[in-house]
């Protein structure tokens, strides 16, 4: 986490911050062109989207990559669209796009939600879902919702394109599952049903901040108001985003009441893996907090849930 | 006729005496009753238009042909023994002018080169190596170069934990002791008595703009830009490190980024910088940046604080004892948290101990009310606890022991109108017409009060100029710093006002030492009080000189003249000439007013007073406090600038909202390691983190201050909001919060009656 | 279309619209944009407060977003289109978000100042007629230490109704 990482920063060298260490600069105009970089440059080569992730650790000298590739001149990389039961988002779509896509807002306004408590307005402007979702935070908002909409990744490689399952996607502490020379290119999520509602809530100790913890929910329900689908993920509570599988089995097939959003935010406290952090709170805080965050996610979710149908 | 006066000046709630020259007759004290048309209005700044354009410039934008980047190495360690360093490598890179450790240091060229740079460093951010190169880029990546090698040595950084040693009774300073009455009659007297430890944190000043300086030479003649709150005490500090009188040595601040204490001495950068300006014969910058910021420019120091009260049954205080530690790190001040204790209530028998402890960490140093913010928090929460245990509103409890005479010295208050603050305070946050507590689901909103009291009206010495030129253009001529407050716009209109000449007519000059102006900087709430007086006289000396040449011109008696909105009038109301047609005729004429900072009256307590009215909500699930809307009703005496005046109250109740609830300087125990010296990880609270702010005041008239009446507002915001949240929340969830700061973990187990596991990490 | 390659430690030419005007200026692949507009272009206005991209007092306008100049590197504003404080005012009149935070004293030390305003500027073109929740949110990426923001506030508001009702503001900017 991004304390920890500060503190290593200061015990290793003392003040360093302000210019990162010399890097050769590519901008390439196509997404083959990056990709043949890459694999040119493998583990010494770095991708630039937003840069909010990337530049700042280059400042400090925790990543010295000594080629950047920047990927904003590459064409088709930022879109949102809906065809075909799908949701498609472009990697290079911003925060803000998605906060103010009317596609996302109909269909998985979850998204949005989450997006909007990410860090502040000038970092939304610039920072990218695929950025986001690439650096694998366990502190990073995005994934969590990705979870909860069990979206997939678009993969592109030299040897072409593959998709990777959310459930794969957070491999480790701010590993994805992309092997070297592959670079994310499309967010796919498949459209959610009539009676579907999504809330992400995160408890920060101030606006901006990181997460003390925050899950995303995304359910719907039948006609008779069973849940039919649940979709759970967990941020700043584990070595990765976490899925609270746990909880969403606690909802599916039955009629949600009090006691069923109870017994699922129970089971989300077992769900997580959180550790302490001297700043934002103790282990134990945190799994308590999940509890009363899934809770509260579940009841707005459900509310949602129940308008649409 | 000239007469050189002894007078008492305060700062920071210490004492000295001053030599002060007294000229001319006593001005007649403003009040808010004078009738003045320029004070007391809201008038926006005057230096508004340079700050909104960009065109401001600050020390960080001050960039000289030829200009040297300094940069400093500094420790990773709490306490370690440098082992071993070698620079070559570093040295060896293009662009590098030269690398200075404990080795080479002397080679700098002043004599403290060797305090700076030492072979054993004792608080992790402490100066290990210099780099100097023509590019900042080039400086880091020389940093990185350099081969240090250390011997760990045992890092002390807690207070309570170095109090139980025996081995370090050298690090304990004090005890500093007061007491008056006898202190165990008073508590055998009393019918109930309250008992709490009280825990504070070290806060740390961030203001925007880090500590820096640019020194080059021009001959023999040092000039530096620095960000500082006084520049007279900037250019003292350097003539005596560098071995040079103070008149070859001129020091600017036009334009800076924020102090709040940090920034009143040269720091080791400006020294540096100016000896190594000297040995390149090139303009050197030192400029900090937000890392170096957080762990080596000093703090609020961390507290632990044990407060007894007792009090009779109907409420009347009997005994106030008080024993603190102060964390002074490395070699700071004690800070006297016992000013609330001794001065705020009318208590026959106080006791105050306070012991400094040196630790580990950077010196602390001032930071906006010193010692008193920290006093206050747990004074003013161990009186809420009294109230409950005596079953008395919070406020009846205050204004019943209310002090009418300064209870340490029992002399008369110069003036005091606290009564007033409180009942303004509790009629603008409906302490009485509304619940103290509601719930709402989950959440609970409660409301509570605290007081705070500091000191305040100045003192000299403080020099100004006023000059009136031939086109009947004013200018103040003063050497303070405007460090934000608005000092510019509050001297502008005090020499209007006193001239009668129309304020758009005015601009200020501040910030340089060139203009050999003595002031006394800007900083412990006094800047208005002892340089607004100084202008006054310098604008009533001018106003004189313009009135005798306008009588002998005129042939008129100078008794019969008045200025007014620029003009000169007879007494019978008609207009004898403007002042700039008078001027004018005469040339390339101009008046030069002087004025000096009158001496204190003696015999009187100049105090400010505040009452801090605070409504909090819970979130009694997570923990969560959200401050819904805080009331600050301050004396101080006169308001020039009600704009001003109110932004000060705002920003310092913030900052006091800070200290209460996010910022916190956090300490890994073991290695002595700061865990947040950044913006990422302290907490500065943001614009959507603040729920409604209502500044207000009320304004006694005060003629045993200075000649406006003015008490000072700089500090006085930032005290008592801390207890005022702890009171409301203590009101909420029945039970009291008594460590700073009020995190939602902290919250949330206080709520479920769960005891926090003890971590390595802490608020140091 | 080939990749543009820039080698580490080469000074690259840039080229970029600046306030309106066409500037020109050098820059290492390395150099934050914060960097090359204060030392390169020699607009001190926008300034440097932190290290972690926090403070946002260094925020400009670029390509028609707010963003940290310290967290972009210069060479990616090749080409683009860059407002800064500086660019406010048009001959000589101050922009309405100019007179607001004088007129309303929304300013204090004024180092948070420039930065506070593009971030106000990029708010208001987003949205005209903001509540002021929507004001708190929209500068919550810039810190301020002085002013406890509540005249911050009122001036973004005294801009966006100047803005509104004054239609010459309208066009233009980036």
């Amino acid at each position: 986490m991004e304390t920890f990482i500060l503190v290593f920063k200061v015990l290793g060298f003392g003040d360093l911050c302000l210019y990162p260490a010399s890097f050769e600069y590519y901008a390439p105009a196509s997404l083959d062109e990056a990709i043949d970089l890459l694999n040119k440059h493998r583990e010494e080569a770095r991708v630039l989207a937003g840069g909010h992730s990337l530049i700042p650790m280059m400042k400090l000298r925790v990543l010295r990559p000594a080629y950047v590739i920047d990927l904003n001149r590459v064409k088709g990389l930022k879109y949102i669209e809906e065809k075909g039961g799908e949701i498609r988002i472009g990697a290079l779509t911003t925060y803000y796009d998605v906060i103010t896509s009317d596609i996302v807002k109909r269909r998985v306004p979850i998204l949005a939600e989450c997006a909007s408590v990410v860090a502040d307005p000038q970092v939304r402007n610039w920072g990218t879902i695929g950025g986001s979702l690439s650096h694998c935070d366990p502190s990073g908002d995005m994934g969590s919702s990705i979870l909860a909409l069990r979206a997939k990744m678009v993969a592109k490689g030299s040897s072409g394109e593959r998709v990777i399952e959310s459930d794969d996607w957070f491999v480790g502490s701010f590993q994805s599952a992309l092997k070297t020379g592959e670079i994310l290119r499309e967010i796919v999520i498949p459209t959610p049903k009539p009676g579907s509602g999504g809330a992400y809530l995160k408890l920060e100790r101030k606006a901006g901040d990181y997460a003390i913890a925050a899950v995303g929910v995304q359910v719907t329900l039948d006609g008779s108001g069973s849940c039919t689908y649940a979709g759970i993920g967990l941020t700043a509570v584990g070595p990765t985003n976490l899925r609270a599988k746990k909880a969403e089995q606690a909802l599916v097939g039955r009629k949600v009441d009090d006691r069923v959003i109870e017994e699922a935010a129970r089971a989300a406290t077992e769900d997580c893996r959180p550790t302490d952090d001297p700043l934002r709170g103790s282990a134990e805080y945190k799994r308590a907090m999940v509890g009363v965050l899934t809770k509260r996610a579940l009841n707005k979710a459900l509310a949602d849930a129940k308008r649409s149908r | 006729m000239v007469k050189v006066v002894k007078t008492r000046v305060e700062f920071e709630g210490r004492f000295r005496d001053e030599y002060t020259v007294v000229e001319g007759e006593p001005l007649e004290g403003w009040s808010p009753k004078s009738g003045l048309k320029i004070v007391g209005r809201p008038h926006p700044r005057v230096d508004g238009a340079a700050k909104v354009t960009g065109s401001a410039k600050y020390t960080h934008d001050v960039y000289l042909p030829g200009m040297v980047y300094g940069k400093f190495l500094r420790s990773p360690y709490a306490h370690a023994k440098i082992t071993h360093i070698d620079a070559s490598e570093a040295e060896g890179l293009p662009g590098v002018l030269g690398v200075y450790t404990y080795k080479n240091a002397a080679t700098l060229g002043f004599g403290g080169a060797e305090k700076v740079f030492k072979q054993e460093v004792t608080y992790q951010g402490d100066v290990v190596a210099l780099v100097l190169a023509q590019d900042e880029s080039v400086a880091e990546d020389a940093l990185e170069l350099i081969r240090v090698e250390y011997e760990p040595l045992r890092p002390l950084v807690d207070p309570e934990e170095i109090m139980g040693l025996d081995s370090s009774k050298d690090r304990i300073v004090g005890p500093k002791l007061y007491e008056r009455g006898d202190l165990e009659k008073g508590f055998a007297e009393a019918d109930v008595i309250v008992e709490e430890s009280f825990k504070t944190q070290a806060a740390l000043h961030n203001c925007m703009e880090t500590h820096g300086s640019v020194a080059h030479w021009e001959g023999d003649n040092l000039v530096v830009h620095t960000s500082t709150q006084s520049v007279f005490n900037v250019r003292s500090a350097l003539s005596e490190e560098l071995g040079i009188p103070q008149s070859k040595i001129r020091v600017v601040s036009e334009f800076m980024g924020g102090g709040f204490g940090s920034k009143f001495g040269a720091g080791e950068y400006t020294v540096v910088a100016a000896a190594a300006a000297r040995l390149l014969g090139r303009p050197v910058r030192i400029v900090l940046d937000r890392v170096e910021e957080n762990l080596a420019t000093g703090n609020r120091s961390q507290t632990v604080q044990w407060v007894k009260i007792g009090a009779k049954r109907d409420g009347r205080i009997t005994a106030i004892h008080l024993k603190g530690l102060v964390n002074v790190g490395e070699d700071g001040w004690v800070a006297d948290l016992g000013g609330p204790a001794k001065m705020m209530y009318h208590c026959p028998n106080v006791k105050v101990e306070l012991y400094g402890v040196k630790t580990n960490l950077v010196s602390s140093t001032a930071f906006r009310a010193p010692g008193y913010v920290e006093g206050d928090f747990a004074l003013e929460s161990a009186v809420d606890e009294l109230a409950r245990r005596l079953n008395m509103d919070p406020l009846e409890l205050r204004l019943l022991n209310y002090a009418t005479r300064d209870p340490v010295t029992n002399s008369e208050y110069s003036s005091k109108a606290l009564r007033e603050a409180y009942l303004k305070g509790a009629e603008l946050i409906g302490w009485r017409s509304e619940p103290r507590v509601v719930r709402d689901g989950a959440k609970i909103r409660a409301k509570g009060v605290a007081g705070a009291i500091w000191w305040g009206g100045g003192g000299p010495p403080a020099y100004a100029e006023v000059k009136v030129n031939a086109d009947g253009g004013v200018t103040v001529l003063t050497a303070t710093q405007d460090i934000g407050t608005g000092t510019r716009t509050a001297l502008a209109q005090i020499a209007a006002e006193e001239l009668g000449l129309p304020f758009s007519s005015v601009r200020v000059v501040l910030g340089d030492t060139i203009t050999e102006l003595r002031s006394p900087g800007s900083g412990g709430s006094q800047t208005l009080a002892s340089m607004g007086p100084a202008v006054r006289a310098a604008a009533h000396d001018a106003k004189n000189q313009l009135l005798e040449i306008a009588s002998q011109v005129y042939d008129v008696a100078k008794e019969r003249l008045t200025i007014r909105e620029g003009s000169i009038f007879r007494s019978d109301g008609s207009v004898l000439c403007s002042v700039g047609e008078l001027l004018g005729n005469l040339g390339d004429f101009s008046v030069t007013g002087r004025g000096a900072r009158e001496p204190n009256q003696e015999g009187y307590m100049v105090n400010t007073f505040a009452a801090q009215f605070a409504e909090v909500e819970v979130d009694t699930e997570t923990g969560t406090l959200r401050v819904l809307r805080l009331v600050s009703v301050h004396d101080s005496g006169m308001v020039v600038n009600p704009l001003t005046f109110t932004s000060q109250v705002e920003g310092g109740v913030i900052m006091g909202m800070g200290y209460a609830l996010w910022e916190g300087r956090l300490v890994d125990g073991e290695s002595g390691v700061v865990i947040n010296p950044n913006l990422n990880d302290y907490l500065v609270a943001r614009c959507s983190d603040v729920g409604e702010i209502t500044p207000t005041y009320v304004e006694p008239e005060d003629p045993h201050t200075n000649s406006l009446g003015v008490k000072g507002i700089g500090e006085p915001p930032i005290i008592g909001v801390a207890p005022a949240i702890a009171n409301a929340l203590r009101e909420a969830i029945g039970v009291r919060l008594r460590e700073l700061p009020f995190t939602p973990e902290r919250v949330y187990s206080a709520i479920k009656g769960i005891n926090p596991r003890p971590t390595t990490a802490k608020y140091l | 279309m080939t990749a543009l390659i820039y080698p580490a430690d080469a000074k690259v030419r840039l080229e970029l619209t600046v306030n309106g005007e066409r500037r020109v200026g050098e820059a290492e692949p390395r150099m934050l944009l914060v960097h090359f507009i204060r030392e390169v272009l020699g607009l001190t206005g926008t300034h440097v407060g932190c290290d972690t991209s926090n403070c946002g007092a260094c925020t400009v306008v670029l390509n028609g977003r707010a963003v940290k100049s310290c967290t972009v590197f210069a060479v990616q504003a090749n080409g683009g289109s860059l407002l800064t404080v500086e660019g406010l005012a048009r001959k000589g009149r101050l922009h309405p978000i100019q007179e607001g935070f004088w007129e309303k004293h929304g300013l204090q030390c004024g180092y948070c100042t420039p930065g506070m305003m593009m971030a106000a500027y990029d708010l208001l073109q987003k949205s005209p007629n903001p509540t002021e929740e929507e004001i708190r949110r929209g500068i919550s990426g810039n810190l301020c230490r002085c002013t406890g923001y509540v005249k911050i506030v009122e001036a973004i508001e005294y801009a966006a109704q100047k803005l509104r009702s004054d239609p010459s503001w309208r066009s233009g900017g980036d």
